[in-house]
């Protein structure tokens, strides 16, 4: 009992120190009789002051938190000794922690396999020295014998800011998080699955446990461990997300220069000077994407089966159990690799008193979860056979191997990505070069698609996660149907997602939702002032079936880019009427600069994408050429200045009638159209730039627009403003293009 | 006359409600005591002795809509407390009242809870029975959360002895067994076609409208033994006739075209486009012209249908009427479309796409036959 | 100025062109002062909203016309925030709660009981009630019917509702005995061409008959779209005379043209190809059913006649599916490949056949 109190002491890592771990070992290395040599040690104060003292902190370990340790080992003992009465007779090796926390690692020099990766991250964490501890610390200022005293103000942090430590689980990447930190001399705060992970928790929890320095009282700053931050939420776009929060928390620009994203919080934000390491088992999963551009990436490998077989020998000597090689080699080929598996495979022995063989390892493994696979391994699994070498390490038999629906299963379920899976057979199985006469197997694929896709949408939609066993069934019958000429599915690339077809369209499908929303507020906006003229089409089948069609064509007349003074009265007529609509339906020629410098002009809100398929637009309607936009823009313009005086005549005989707003402005475009005479020869060729140091310009326009797209009232509102007088730089052009 | 109308809606416009031109004939016919009510006998006989016994159990009314099933429980209700003590014994919830598992929780069993008041002595005269319990009526039960009914059974139970329930749905199969378990249930049966006639002509003589037979049967037809849609097609068509000037006759066109009923002309077009024979009409010539290829004609008529707005689902149940009941259709045809229909309908249901489905029936149907 | 199509909207009944039946029997009904719960049904295009509009000025006169448009904000029993575009005169509300997704109860509710406990404030109104149309009510969930049901029994004293819907198959049998059903068909081709002279004239344009016939033919009974492409026509060319071509909708040329590949070439590459185009055709917000319906029509049309049943078999079975299901492009292209096969199938027996 003792000792689980202190694992999981050892595992909340700030608290205790270096003293109880080493203590902790002691305690099993000796499983039988040690109980009362190892809480002896702890009654004496003097080795805590000892080991303390050889880690160099001895100041930071204020007295009265040592009586309290004192305090606590006693009433331990205590408790230890009763136990232990209790336990002797019965059975001396009886314990009650999980091997895997009780051989658990506790010094970087434990550490098995992998050592490159531990010392890429142990010398990262040592980056931070500068920062983090700066002068304080005499042991590592001989190292860095540049620092100086001056104050940091570029704080001297390794370049990447997180370190994103990624492999399959078992390999014991937050066990090396924890030595890592408590090695390099920090608390560590632990922060997975098992908390909420908003972007809330991150202003409110971490934010301030990092700047605060150090939770539970210890005075070692804090290192912030982020374990299977891959499970975090918020893989969309939206800035509140966790990842966000967390990249925006690294990325804050030091002292006044606040990020603009931040909600206006009156102090500013302090940058963070404290190392984060994120911990996740698939580095590609989606809610990563940001993360990785922001972090050093740590790759953690399966360590040698060698080195694996011979821990494993040793804790089974430890414990006394009897295990040959060849079995725990076995084990470990099993488990691929995954150490936390093994010892509970083993403790999983140990409590039944069998020997560690082969055929005991075989059947104590047969129904373990495999370890967690990534959505490429399962599609791999899924489009080709078996391979030689897994089927060895699983020991199958032939016959077995056939049996591949609960394994396959199995696997699916472990993934837990059921979607991402099916999505990926989608994408995958017509990629096959197969040869399908009658296309049978294509249609049955399809049909098992339906299928997930039905159970899956009515498991949702009612909530009944009942129907959730069955699911992955729905998307094995892709192994029988492609496993044997399947190619395997390319892995090669990092960052290949199964889905990425399905994500641009979704991605596509946003934005053009919001070009559709933003037509139907035009349509709004402009309903209201015409009598609700409008509004039936706002409705969306309509919109985009009817309207959105028919509506580039009607603003896209064949109008010849000349001098609108000169045009024949056909073409004016034509011309005042596509203003007026396009004025009414609140679309506008915005124009913009592209990437060569050219001027062009842009229609707002983007309607003509509904006309756009495969990136061309349909034949028969010509994209207007740039001077007819200008003259199009031009007009509208005027036409909206002549409509918004009128509004404004209005609301200085008193009321905000805008419903009844009539258009007597149907002549007034005749006066203003003179003013283009100027500049209007010359346009074709020529970017009018002067012209746009006047008052009424595109740039208004657009501003215009964005005010009166939100509220309608708000148009009038700013309308009600100018009636006020405030403006006369307004005013002014009224009536200079009165007098012309 | 405000308490013809179920409580609630009356308090804050009592005024204008009393207008009994303007009320729904639903409300101004629904009988007021349960003698009145049509048909259900057995449930009525088992009701009248409860009140003469004033021992009521919980009761679970079940059945096709329009059948009586809130008329009866109102009426009920009504006849056991009078007018005056109907308001605080009688809570009634319906599914357009917030009725998840916190109401139960809260509204209903404070309710429940309370001890009934002493009765007070009746306005008008009359005695009620007035027993010493409540009743909470929950109107379109089957329409309430799995939890909220989970809910409701303890309350059932403990506040037994001063509080009943009564469940009105449609469906008994959506009451969870618990529930359903507790109450006493009543079956009520669609409606028999000479009851529901003379609660129809009762209704007319009453408004004083002219109708003839044709009118009543193709009341009864469209509304198949649903007395409240009946009740509504004959109010619109009085409606319709009365706001023409001068009155026109109310014909059973009318109620066809309210109902939404699909004419029998466009219908039985329908069907011989598919081959089947209506009317002895058909003629060799048409037979030969279906033979090389029937999907041009069948598609053409479709659209037609769709065109004219008639919905599918109409469209459907009524072709199987036609199909179903037709003189030379073999059993085995019949069968098969039976099962077209069936498809159909479920998709329908879906929300499929009408006109899709209105010639995936046509399609098939033609197959089946042919 | 407006477009065409709402700048000769009929504003009132005695303006309608067609289906003068129903016109009468609205205008008796606005009169009699008795007015029901109405359900407009019938096709896209035929009127429906129009006549609605008639009908409200009928009811309540001008006041009607003087629309506010905003937007208001409920709260889904799970804190979440919907806005739902409210249109609203003196006398009337307009709502589409299918805007509301699956909260659309919380709409209806919110709105109907708040219109039934105002009184009309206005002494002068002509009805002592006031109107809510709710338009797209065949979208709306069970729940919402279900909500609706009472409410249009309990407030009839002061609020009437006119459901707007294409067709009365989703609505449940209360609501629909609750109302009185007010079925629009599409106009017929002569009251199109009608309408159509009477818009040309009115914007004082020659519209010659070829022309009027080729909009009618191609507009399918939908009135609204035959406004729109005569004003499309009219702006792109002047001219109406001669020989015309009336471009149909993009969406539906490129549905045609899928339809094409899948009728060309049945392979898995052809497989990967049609799969992109719906995808584009999906990311331009078209209605998968559309797209369906589209293809399978364009393809009866290219196919022997003895395949024709089949395809419109099997994109009908799909079109459930695919209603049922959440990802669409999985049914789209489930239906492809089985029209593949189909068709595969079909010319294998030809050969066959044909060696006999």
């Amino acid at each position: 009992m003792d000792s689980m109190m202190f694992t999981t002491t050892d595992l909340l890592g700030p608290g205790p120190s270096v003293l109880e771990i080493d203590d902790h070992l002691e305690l099993e290395a000796g499983p039988s009789s040690n109980l009362t040599f190892s809480l002896g040690g702890l009654l004496d104060p003097a080795p805590t002051i000892s080991s303390t003292e050889s880690q160099g902190n001895l100041l930071q370990v204020p007295i009265h938190r040592m009586l309290d340790e004192l305090s606590l080992s006693t009433a331990s003992k205590l408790d230890g000794s009763n136990q232990k009465a209790n336990q002797t007779h019965v059975n001396p090796d009886n314990d009650f922690t999980l091997w895997c926390d009780r051989y658990r690692p506790q010094k970087f020099t434990e550490l098995v396999g992998n050592e490159r990766v531990a010392r890429e991250v142990m010398t990262w964490v040592k980056q931070w020295d500068w920062c983090v501890f700066g002068r304080r610390k005499a042991k590592k200022r001989t190292k860095d014998e540049e620092q100086s005293d001056e104050p940091v103000d570029e704080f001297h942090r390794p370049r990447e800011r997180i370190l994103l430590l990624s492999g399959p689980p078992g390999l014991g990447k937050t066990t090396l998080a924890h030595i890592v930190a408590s090695q390099a001399g920090y608390d560590a705060l632990e922060i997975n699955a098992s908390d909420a992970r908003s972007g809330q928790v991150v202003d409110d929890r971490i934010r301030s446990a990092l700047e605060a320095g150090s939770m539970l009282g210890g005075n070692k700053p804090t290192m912030l461990i982020l374990d299977e931050v891959d499970g975090a939420t918020g893989a969309g776009e939206n800035a509140n997300s966790f990842i966000a929060k967390l990249i925006q928390l690294t990325t804050d620009r030091p002292r006044r220069k606040k990020n603009s994203g931040k909600n206006g919080k009156a102090q500013t934000q302090r940058p963070i000077l404290r190392p984060i390491i994120c911990i996740c088992n698939d580095i590609n999963a989606s809610a990563l994407t940001k993360l990785r551009q922001h972090s050093l990436q740590v790759r953690m490998t399966r360590p040698a089966d060698v080195h694996v077989v011979k821990r494993l020998r040793e804790i089974c000597e430890l414990e006394r159990l009897k295990a040959d090689s060849r079995a725990l080699t076995a084990l470990v080929g099993v488990t691929r690799g995954d150490l936390r598996g093994c010892l509970n495979t083993l403790q999983f022995i140990k409590s039944r008193n069998e020997d560690v063989t082969e055929n005991v390892i075989r059947r104590a493994t047969l129904g373990m979860k495999e370890s967690e696979t990534s959505i490429t391994s399962i599609l791999n699994d899924l489009f080709s056979p078996l391979s030689k070498k897994r089927v060895k390490e699983l020991g199958l038999t032939e016959e077995e191997e056939g049996h591949y629906v609960s394994r396959l299963c199995h696997d699916i379920d472990a993934c837990g990505r059921d979607i991402s899976i099916a999505i990926g057979c989608f994408s995958h199985y017509a990629t096959l070069r197969q040869h399908d006469a009658n296309f049978t197997r294509y249609e049955s694929a399809n049909s098992w698609l339906g299928t997930y896709d039905l159970f899956s949408s009515a498991m949702y939609s009612d909530g009944d996660f009942s129907l959730r066993q069955y699911l992955p069934y729905t998307l094995v019958p892709f192994h029988a149907l492609f496993h044997e000429r399947g190619g395997r599915v390319e892995r090669s690339q990092d960052d290949w997602e199964p889905d990425t077809d399905a994500r641009q369209n979704q991605k596509i499908t946003q934005t053009n939702q919001e070009i559709y929303q933003s037509i139907s507020r035009g349509l709004r906006i402009a309903s209201a002032r015409h009598h609700g003229a409008y509004r039936h089409f706002v409705e969306m089948p309509m919109l985009q079936l009817e309207l959105a069609p028919y509506i580039n064509r009607i603003i896209s007349p064949p109008i010849r880019p000349i001098n609108s003074q000169v045009i024949k009265a056909g073409e004016r007529a034509l011309l005042s009427r596509l203003v007026s609509i396009m004025a009414a339906l609140e679309l506008r020629f915005v124009q913009e600069r592209a990437e060569d410098g050219q001027l062009t002009y842009r229609l707002d809100p983007p309607v003509d994408v509904f006309i756009t398929y495969d990136g061309k637009r349909a034949n028969d309607i010509p994209a207007s050429r740039y001077a007819v936009r200008h003259l199009v823009a031009g007009e509208v313009d005027n036409l909206l200045f002549a409509i918004n005086n009128d509004v404004i005549e209005k609301g200085k005989r008193g009321k905000h009638d805008f419903s009844g707003s009539t258009r007597t402005d149907e002549n007034g475009d005749q006066p203003p159209s003179k003013r283009f005479k100027a500049d209007h020869t010359d346009i074709v060729d020529r970017p009018p730039t002067d012209f746009f140091g006047r008052p009424i310009t595109t740039p208004s326009a657009g501003i215009r627009k964005v005010s009166g797209a939100k509220v309608l009232e708000k148009k009038f509102r700013i309308a009600f403003k100018y009636a006020e007088g405030n403006s006369a730089a307004v005013r002014k052009p009224v009536k200079v293009s009165s007098f012309l | 006359m405000s308490f013809f109308k179920p409580q609630g809606a009356a308090k804050p416009t009592q005024k204008l409600t009393a207008d009994p031109a303007l009320q729904p004939w639903v409300e101004k016919y629904r009988p007021k005591t349960i003698d009145d009510v049509a048909a259900q006998e057995y449930t009525v006989a088992v009701l009248q002795k409860t009140l003469t016994s004033t021992n009521l159990p919980h009761m679970l009314f079940y059945g096709p809509p329009g059948t009586g099933k809130t008329s009866t429980i109102l009426a009920l209700a009504r006849q056991l407390f009078g007018p005056d003590n109907f308001r605080n014994r009688v809570l009634e919830l319906n599914a357009s009242d917030e009725r998840g598992i916190a109401i139960v929780r809260e509204k209903v069993k404070n309710f429940a809870r309370q001890t009934p008041r002493a009765q007070v002595v009746g306005s008008d005269g009359k005695t009620y029975p007035c027993p010493p319990y409540k009743i909470i009526i929950l109107d379109e039960a089957d329409s309430m959360t799995q939890d909220a009914q989970g809910a409701l059974r303890r309350i059932m139970e403990t506040y037994a002895r001063i509080t009943r329930f009564c469940l009105v749905c449609n469906y008994v199969t959506r009451i969870i067994e618990p529930l359903a378990s507790r109450c006493s249930k009543f079956r009520f049966t669609p409606l028999d076609t000479t009851s529901s006639a003379a609660r129809l002509e009762y209704i007319t003589r009453a408004e004083g409208i002219n109708v003839d037979q044709a009118v009543i049967d193709a009341l009864i037809k469209t509304s198949s033994g649903d007395l409240r849609r009946a009740i509504t097609y004959l109010q619109s068509a009085s409606r319709l006739s009365a706001s023409s000037n001068p009155p026109l006759p109310i014909t059973s066109r009318d109620i066809q075209e309210i109902a939404g009923v699909v004419p029998d002309d466009v219908l039985n077009s329908f069907a011989s486009v598919l081959g089947i024979a209506v009317d002895d009409a058909m003629d060799v010539d048409d037979i030969a012209k279906r033979a090389n290829g029937s999907f041009d004609p069948i598609r053409k008529k479709v659209k037609e249908i769709i065109r004219e707005g008639y919905s599918a689902s109409q469209i459907l149940s009524q072709l199987h009427d036609l199909v179903v009941s037709h003189p030379t259709l073999n059993a085995r045809q019949k069968s098969r479309c039976a099962l077209v229909f069936a498809e159909a309908d479920k998709a329908l249901c879906d929300g499929a796409d009408e006109e899709l489905w209105t010639l995936e029936v046509g399609l098939r149907v033609n197959k089946a036959i042919s | 100025m407006s477009l065409w199509v709402d700048q000769y909207r009929p504003r009132s009944l005695d303006e309608l062109h067609y289906h003068k039946e129903l016109t009468e029997r609205l205008r008796s009904l606005a009169a009699s002062g008795d007015f029901p719960h109405m359900l407009f049904y019938g096709p896209s295009g035929a009127g429906k909203k129009t006549r609605i509009g008639c009908t409200l000025k009928q009811l309540f006169g001008p006041g009607v016309e003087k629309l506010k448009i905003d937007q208001r904000v409920f709260l889904s029993p799970s804190k979440r925030k919907l806005e739902i575009n409210v249109v609203q005169s003196n006398y009337h509300i307009e709502i589409t709660p299918s805007e509301a997704g699956n909260y659309d109860r919380v709409v209806i509710q919110e709105i109907l009981k708040e219109i039934a406990q105002t009184q009309q404030v206005d002494l002068s109104a002509k009805q002592r009630f006031k109107v809510v149309v709710l338009n797209e009510a065949d979208s709306l969930t069970r729940d919402a019917q279900a909500a609706l049901r009472r409410t249009m029994e309990k407030y009839m004293s002061n609020m009437r509702i006119i459901l707007c819907a294409n067709s009365t198959s989703r609505l449940i049998a209360p609501i629909k005995s609750r109302c009185l059903l007010m079925r629009v068909a599409a106009p017929n081709e002569t009251e199109m061409h009608e309408v159509l002279k009477y818009v040309a004239k009115s914007v004082r344009i020659d519209l010659p008959p070829e022309a009027a016939h080729k909009i009618v033919e191609d507009s399918n009974g939908n009135m609204r779209k035959a406004i729109l492409v005569l004003e499309a026509l009219k702006m792109q060319s002047p001219d109406l005379t001669g020989p015309l071509s009336i471009a149909k909708p993009d969406w539906e040329t490129y549905c045609h043209k899928v339809a094409d590949l899948i009728v060309q070439e049945q392979s898995p590459a052809r497989v990967m190809e049609v799969r992109a185009k719906f995808y584009e055709l999906l990311s331009h917000c078209i209605p998968p059913t559309v797209i369906l319906k589209t293809v399978a029509e364009r393809i009866t049309e290219r196919v022997d006649e003895s395949l024709k049943a089949e395809v419109m078999h099997w994109a009908a079975f799909y079109e459930v599916r695919m209603r049922m299901g959440n990802k669409k492009i999985f049914h789209l292209e489930a239906w492809v490949v089985k029209v593949m096969s189909l068709y595969k199938q079909f010319f294998y027996e030809m050969d066959i056949s044909s060696f006999d």
